[in-house]
């Protein structure tokens, strides 16, 4: 018996500790036996704890270079260097699965650490929920996919990781977009618990709004580094190529965005109940949904997956979730009536509503884009697909008025809202878009759906900057602080809501970013001998000849370029090919970037031929920089809107509508 | 949560009824205006997917549709002419077999390309029996499956 084995003995025992849990966790419920509801605990946390023994013994298989251990042996190399190492534990099925039952172990151990004195008559159905989700990938990494399996003989080398792999994004993105997925089955599991306990008020909404917005966050790291190594990686030119594999990611992100803002009005208003639990259901499957999709082989992706058996098991898995989830809600719906109805039109939360609609349409679009194969193959006999203008047409405009209600809505105030103090606030955002669009042509944007996304997007800033003078306003008033105290004690005194003005922040820097580089992007492709230039955008392109350089484990053919911009050399760049050991026909591009907040120049070797002659695929993308540079200020927003509230137990309960929002308005 | 300054219940739960009802509306609308938008941007933006003898079984209807055609390149049938910028290889599948040319940009040909590599081309089948392909999808070779079938994320790029 091998020290790996003592991994798959954990695995198994965490299936029965689970399963124990689970069941005792709904008995101590039903008869109120606290001892044995302790018991369910403890079992979670001995989950915790054998899955962190089979996790770190998986690194140490991998460390050691144990290649009798088929996983290691297929993904991994003796001469990898260690972050490779690191980032192969999730660079093949079985492992990805144990990463996502390990992460879930632990989550869930920390979700019951601290709720050991809050939410009593949730947490034993939410240990039955999440010992249930963790029972189904136990049992799959326990008999179909198992991360431990030996092979017969042990090897002296493995395989090692695909070439595309072998970048050091590895190491965040999968682990993010797996961690992800994952950390929304506790929101889900609270619902659940919610509606079994026959309590589906206010209080589940309250206990999870921070583990929501922890899902949230990282599953939005998976996406950004997802984006940020098909970028540097790929060698398309872009970041997000509307992909199946890149869709079943976005979608939950999106349809727990919609969730995210809804129970704000739940909270304030205590309506919309039935929809946020359809919310966080559709969330969660969407979830398990992107997890295994791009397994089974069902949709084709030039992420190309092999078929794997998990995919009925998944399927199976995913139904029995919605089928519950569903038909439990539905038991519930008459204790679910709303206690306010809406008493305008135009009002905060119609507006919440409004934006509700445009990410489920948005998500929905993504979705039946993705699966269009299959639904017309089934229906009509021919497989359609649809690329990535489909999804720009289609998602583009939606995007847009979601911008421009970002921009309204904080102008909006709750219940109803009068056309003066509207307009009053209104015409200067009016003027000042109006001015941007005006200004616009003459820096160079004339593409008319680009002056109205920068339109757009001008009105959002235009709206966030006026909610922070006014809130700065208001509180120097009261208080004669100075600005910069002034806007500090304003944040930290409404985290949630100047931490989610700095999300939008970052949701409009974002817009900034696509917009230019999806509208502006210039490419031009050239064949070159040595000595010969090109240019493009103002850029010229010289070409020197190829170059070999010889790594461990790779060699890497080089082409030799010098940059000039107008007159003025910039620098050197060097776009490549590297060839691995076991992969000598599979090369990858090494993409020369050379990054700027105006633009990024973007070269790709796409051939050559002995060392004097090389095609060249350039690409200059405006704004770029601006989408990374978005994505992170939105991480920020979400770490200030999620700060944890310390003077949080003197405030019981929430105002259901706060007078600052009326009388500002 | 109780609302204490609503002061008469009655008008406001009736206008709470029209405003739902507008609201309704709205909602309504907003889903219409998506189902448009895919209505009009399926037919512009679709490709048909087909199996090289499924396009051969389909015969003369299949030319000049927007195609993407499933099948593997035959070995020793690339010409590349890295000079002239040029590419052309047959695909096969079976008995059946198909010249490609390709009028895309070279680097936007997957690294994985080569011989005997599970490819999907889209573009037209042109009456002179040539597929004129814009765009070129690669699967990994199945020797490497094994460790493709993984690749959380990753996987196969090269657009």
């Amino acid at each position: 018996m091998s020290i790996t084995d003592v991994g798959y003995v954990a695995v198994l025992l965490s299936l029965v500790v689970a399963f124990y849990s689970g069941v005792a966790a709904i008995v101590s419920a039903r008869r109120g036996l606290e001892e044995l509801e302790a018991s369910a605990r403890n079992g979670v946390f001995a989950i915790a704890g054998l899955l962190s023994v089979a996790g770190f013994l998986l690194f140490y298989a991998f460390f050691s270079h144990d290649f009798g251990v088929r996983y290691v042996y297929v993904n991994a190399t003796r001469d990898m260097p260690w972050y490779l190492k690191l980032s192969a534990f999730w660079g093949g099925q079985e492992g990805s699965l144990l990463f996502w039952a390990w992460g879930l172990s632990i989550f869930t151990a920390v979700v019951i650490w601290q709720n050991l004195r809050r939410n009593r008559e949730f947490m034993p159905y939410v240990i039955a929920v999440l010992m249930a989700i963790q029972s189904f990938f136990l049992v799959v990494l326990g008999f179909v996919s198992n991360p431990f399996e030996r092979l017969p003989f042990s090897p002296l080398d493995g395989q090692g990781l695909n070439p595309l792999l072998r970048d050091a994004g590895m190491l965040g993105h999968p682990p993010f977009l797996l961690a992800g997925y994952m950390s929304w089955s506790i929101p889900f599991a609270f619902a659940i618990a919610a509606l079994l306990t026959g309590k589906p008020g206010a209080e589940w909404i309250r206990a999870v709004r921070h583990y929501t917005l922890v899902a949230w966050a990282v599953l939005w790291i998976g996406l950004l580094f997802g984006a940020w190594w098909a970028y540097h990686v790929l060698g398309w030119g872009g970041y997000w190529g509307w992909d199946p594999v890149e869709n079943v990611a976005l979608m939950p992100w999106l349809m727990g965005t919609a969730f995210l803002h809804s129970i704000i009005v739940q909270e304030r208003r205590g309506m919309l109940k039935v929809w946020n639990f359809v919310l966080i259901i559709l969330t969660f499957a969407l979830s398990i949904f992107g997890t295994f999709v791009v397994r089974s082989g069902v949709l084709s992706s030039v992420h190309a997956f092999a078929k794997s058996a998990i995919g009925p098991l998944f399927f199976l898995f995913l139904a029995v979730i919605l089928v519950f989830s569903l038909a439990l809600l539905f038991t519930r719906l008459s204790s679910l009536r709303s206690e306010q109805t809406f008493d305008a039109l135009v009002s905060r939360e119609s507006s919440f509503l409004l934006n509700n609609l445009l990410l489920v349409g948005i998500t929905f679009a993504v979705f039946w884009g993705s699966i269009l194969p299959l639904v017309s193959e089934a229906v009509r006999g021919v497989k359609l697909t649809v690329g990535p203008p489909f999804f720009i047409q289609v998602a583009g405009p939606l995007f847009l008025a979601l911008m421009l209600l970002l921009g309204i809505c904080p102008l909006l105030a709750w219940r109803a809202v009068t056309w003066a103090t509207l307009w009053r606030n209104f015409r200067w955002l009016l003027l000042g878009t109006l001015v941007v669009a005006g200004v616009l042509p003459f820096v160079g944007v004339r593409n008319p759906w680009a002056i109205v996304a920068y339109s757009a997007s001008a009105f959002a800033l235009a709206s966030i900057i006026l909610e922070y003078y006014r809130g700065v306003r208001a509180r120097r008033r009261f208080s004669g602080e100075g600005y910069p105290k002034a806007l500090s004690t304003l944040v930290s005194r409404n985290k949630r809501r100047y931490g989610g003005y700095i999300i939008h922040l970052g949701v409009v820097i974002m817009a900034v970013g696509i917009i230019g580089s999806l509208m502006f992007q210039k490419v031009r492709e050239a064949t070159l001998s040595a000595g010969e230039s090109m240019s493009i955008g103002g850029y010229t392109i010289t070409y020197n000849g190829n170059a070999e350089v010889f790594m461990p484990g790779h060699q890497m053919i080089q082409a030799k370029l010098d940059v000039l911009q107008g007159e003025k050399k910039v620098g050197e760049m060097g776009p490549g090919k590297s060839i691995y050991r076991n992969y000598e026909n599979q090369p990858v591009s090494r993409i020369a970037i050379r990054s700027g907040l105006g633009e990024d120049l973007y070269i790709v070797l796409a051939g050559y031929e002995g060392n004097s002659l090389a095609t060249l695929t350039v690409f200059v993308n405006p704004l770029v920089a601006w989408v990374w540079i978005g994505g992170v200020v939105l991480l920020l927003g979400t770490l200030v809107a999620g700060w944890p509230e310390l003077q949080a137990r003197a405030v019981p309960v929430r105002r259901p509508v706060r007078r600052v929002v009326a009388s500002e308005a | 949560m109780v609302e204490s300054e609503i002061a008469s219940v009655e008008p406001v739960a009736k206008q709470g009824r029209r405003t739902s009802r507008k609201l309704i509306v709205v909602g309504l609308l907003l889903v219409v205006a998506i189902g448009y938008l895919f209505a009009v941007s399926i037919p512009k933006f679709m490709s048909y997917y087909m199996t090289l003898d499924e396009l051969k079984a389909k015969g003369n209807a299949a030319y000049n549709e927007k195609l993407r055609v499933g099948a593997r390149v035959t070995i020793g049938s690339i010409e590349k002419d890295v000079k002239a910028g040029t590419l052309r290889f047959i695909i096969s599948q079976g008995e059946d077999s198909l010249p490609v040319v390709y009028t895309g940009r070279m680097g936007q040909v997957p690294d994985i390309f080569g011989d005997d590599i599970e490819v999907v081309v889209e573009g037209k089948y042109l009456p002179s029996g040539i597929f004129e392909a814009y765009k070129i999808e690669a699967k990994c070779p199945s020797k490497m499956t094994a460790k493709l079938e993984t690749a959380e994320g990753g996987g196969q790029g090269g657009k």
